[in-house]
């Protein structure tokens, strides 16, 4: 019947007692899914199994003794299976993650680090058995989706804090630590959690108490991480706390609400000034390049202009000189020449009146009719 | 008989175990004598008593924690503050302790009521901003001092007193709020006029140099001209200074030429003119 999967040594010592009692349907139970079960539920079990079944009756227990009374060797073999049975739970496994302390009679006897271990076991030892890789964070000011659930908090109460210059932030950090000594954090502190939680909360509002609210909206972010976690490490080693800061990290640092708009516009205004000086800027680089072309044209026109009078007057003085030269030659008729020839031209075109001077001496009253003259302007344009 | 027997070793057993107790790492012990303390157990593990006579209060051997709850405070510059503190302490010793406040409740009642009033002391001495400095620590510090101090008779040792929040009471938020909001205005305000200060500066100073360059320009281009103005004039006078009679007669012409060059130019003219000097007869 015990012949079942779990043929170790133990479940041969428990073959032994009065096979009749074994036969109780206590023992089937286990028999059926003792693949799943972990070694030492099989073992937990056996035990109840074999405490029940030798004690709870009396009388078979003594029938055993009447029956089989040239046996008594066999009783002793299940005490010292008993004892050994005993003895064999004082074996336990430290995980990689894991230290473990051990008391006897609740004294510390030592911390035991991972692998496989003895204890005296129950009652005279203790195993407690603590995650020392484990990072635990602490959040202030805010929750996290999985931290929802945890307690309300008064999260306006924890997130606003005073700056050094009376002013007021709104701040919302976590920090994440380990356990360092698990001795010391085991033995040291009466609450370890709610004392990290104060003692984080009560550094960083004094670090914040002494930084002005412009250093912590912008640039002190990291100092005032960086001093927190500090602070917060001395805090809790002068507790000997056993626990190790492994970070303090501030997500959030902003105005209140209630002001949040006033600091907003700071930096729009910011932006506003720049985009001004911007502004101003294009329409500098806009007008003096304008301005430089502009007066390259004026000089150039200058040039031109003096270049043409230049090269007119030569142009004319050559000329006046060649005719000159010419009426030297022959003064009386050359000038007579250009004259009538100007006249000539300069008549041709024009409406021309001529009007005697001697007229009036004739007695004749000249009339001029303006009017006309300028009807036949009117006419001609 | 066996019976007998098993009875008495029942007993015997009982006794036995009522008399062993064990003292756990975090805890220290008081042996109680018909409610009389005769004995201190600091050191945990495996202890024995006298049954029925004797008993065993157990007390915290870790640092235990006490929270004040939020005390308006009122700082040397009048201004009134909502302190929030902790106090760590460790019991160091359990017959004082028990003797004086038996329990936790009991201490924590007394506590309270010392960290109230040193707190009052303290923070009354100091301005609000000297809380808002360095100094913090040192005023904690103080405080632990004093509360030590007169907690010294309940067996504990005041191991830290730690300012947890101190703040501004709601009203006083308020006005905090409202100059910081004025505080965000009046920057902003600055930096917006900054702003327009530096654009205006900007665009003076294009203008001013828009308004330069041209002048220069054209005061280069007038010298330029006037250059060749009197160039011209030169070259004018030299040619024309040759014979100035000719000159005025050659350069009428021309000009009358130049000048009535229009169609419609009306004119009216004597025929004693030279022109026409042989208009009415040819002598």
């Amino acid at each position: 019947m015990n012949s079942g999967p779990w043929g170790n040594w133990n479940a041969q010592q428990q073959q032994n007692p009065n096979p009749e009692n074994n036969n109780s349907g206590q023992e089937k139970k286990p028999d059926n899914n003792s693949n799943k079960e972990g070694f030492f539920d099989k073992l937990k079990r056996k035990i109840n199994t074999f405490i029940s079944d030798n004690f709870n009756s009396n009388k078979s227990f003594k029938d055993y003794f009447k029956q089989d009374n040239g046996q008594k060797s066999l009783f002793g073999l299940i005490i010292l299976g008993i004892i050994l049975l005993w003895l064999s739970f004082g074996i336990y496994k430290v995980n990689s993650n894991e230290n473990a302390i051990v008391l006897y009679f609740g004294k510390y006897y030592k911390t035991a680090t991972p692998g496989l271990n003895y204890h005296i076991p129950f009652p005279f030892g203790k195993v407690i058995k603590k995650s020392v890789t484990t990072v635990n964070t602490e959040e202030f000011g805010f929750m996290s989706q999985d931290n929802r659930s945890n307690k309300k908090r008064n999260l306006e109460a924890e997130s606003l804090m005073l700056t050094g210059d009376e002013n007021i932030v709104d701040i919302e950090f976590q920090i994440q630590w380990q356990i360092a000594d698990i001795k010391d954090y085991s033995f040291n502190i009466e609450q370890p959690n709610q004392t990290i939680r104060k003692s984080a909360e009560s550094a960083m509002r004094e670090i914040i108490a002494r930084t002005p609210i412009a250093s912590a909206l912008s640039d002190g972010k990291s100092k005032i991480e960086l001093e927190t976690k500090v602070l917060l490490q001395e805090i809790l080693d002068s507790y000997k706390s056993g626990v190790r800061v492994v970070l303090v990290q501030l997500r959030r640092v902003d105005p209140p609400a209630q002001v949040i708009d006033a600091f907003r516009d700071v930096q729009t205004a910011k932006a506003d000034k720049e985009k001004e000086i911007n502004e101003a800027q294009a329409y500098a680089n806009d007008i003096i390049p304008r301005a430089r072309g502009a007066a390259s044209k004026v000089k150039e026109d200058a040039q031109a202009y003096a270049q043409e009078i230049i090269a007119n007057s030569e142009g004319e003085a050559e000329r006046f000189v060649a005719v000159h030269k010419q009426y030297s030659k022959a003064k009386q008729v050359t000038k007579k020449r250009i004259y009538i020839e100007t006249m000539e031209k300069v008549y041709r075109d024009m409406d021309k009146i001529l009007i005697d001077n001697n007229t009036n001496k004739s007695g004749i009253m000249t009339y001029l009719p303006i009017n006309d003259f300028k009807k036949s302007d009117k006419k001609n344009d | 008989m066996t019976k007998k027997i098993l009875i008495i070793a029942g007993i015997i057993t009982l006794i036995l175990f009522s008399s062993i107790f064990t003292v756990s790492q975090t805890q220290q012990a008081l042996i109680l004598q018909f409610g009389e303390p005769i004995r201190i157990i600091s050191k945990p593990g495996i202890k024995f008593k006298i049954p029925l006579t004797q008993n065993v209060v157990f007390f915290e051997k870790r640092i235990i924690d006490l929270d004040l709850p939020e005390q308006e405070v009122i700082a040397s510059d009048q201004k009134r503050l909502i302190i929030n503190a902790f106090v760590k302490y460790r019991i160091t010793d359990a017959l004082k302790f028990y003797t004086t406040v038996n329990n936790n409740y009991g201490l924590a009642n007394k506590l309270s009521g010392i960290l109230d009033s040193s707190l009052r002391q303290v923070i009354g001495e100091v301005n609000l901003s000297e809380l808002l400095t360095e100094n913090r620590g040192e005023v904690m510090k103080q405080i632990k001092d004093a509360v030590s101090q007169s907690s010294e008779i309940f067996g504990i040792k005041i191991v830290d007193v730690r300012i947890m929040r101190a703040d501004l009471p709601q009203e006083n938020s308020k006005a905090i709020f409202a100059r910081m909001q004025t505080d965000r205005e009046k920057e902003a305000r600055e930096i917006r006029a900054n702003g327009a200060e530096i654009a205006d500066k900007v665009r003076a100073q294009a203008d001013k140099e828009k308004t330069i360059l041209l002048a220069q320009a054209k005061k280069n281009s007038d010298i330029i001209r006037g250059n060749g103005e009197a160039k011209a004039t030169k070259i004018y006078g030299d040619a024309y200074g040759r014979d100035p009679e000719f000159f005025s007669f050659y350069r009428s012409m021309n000009a009358y030429k130049e000048s009535m060059k229009v169609e419609n130019t009306k004119v009216i003219v004597s025929p004693n003119s030279e022109f026409f000097k042989y208009f009415e007869s040819s002598k």
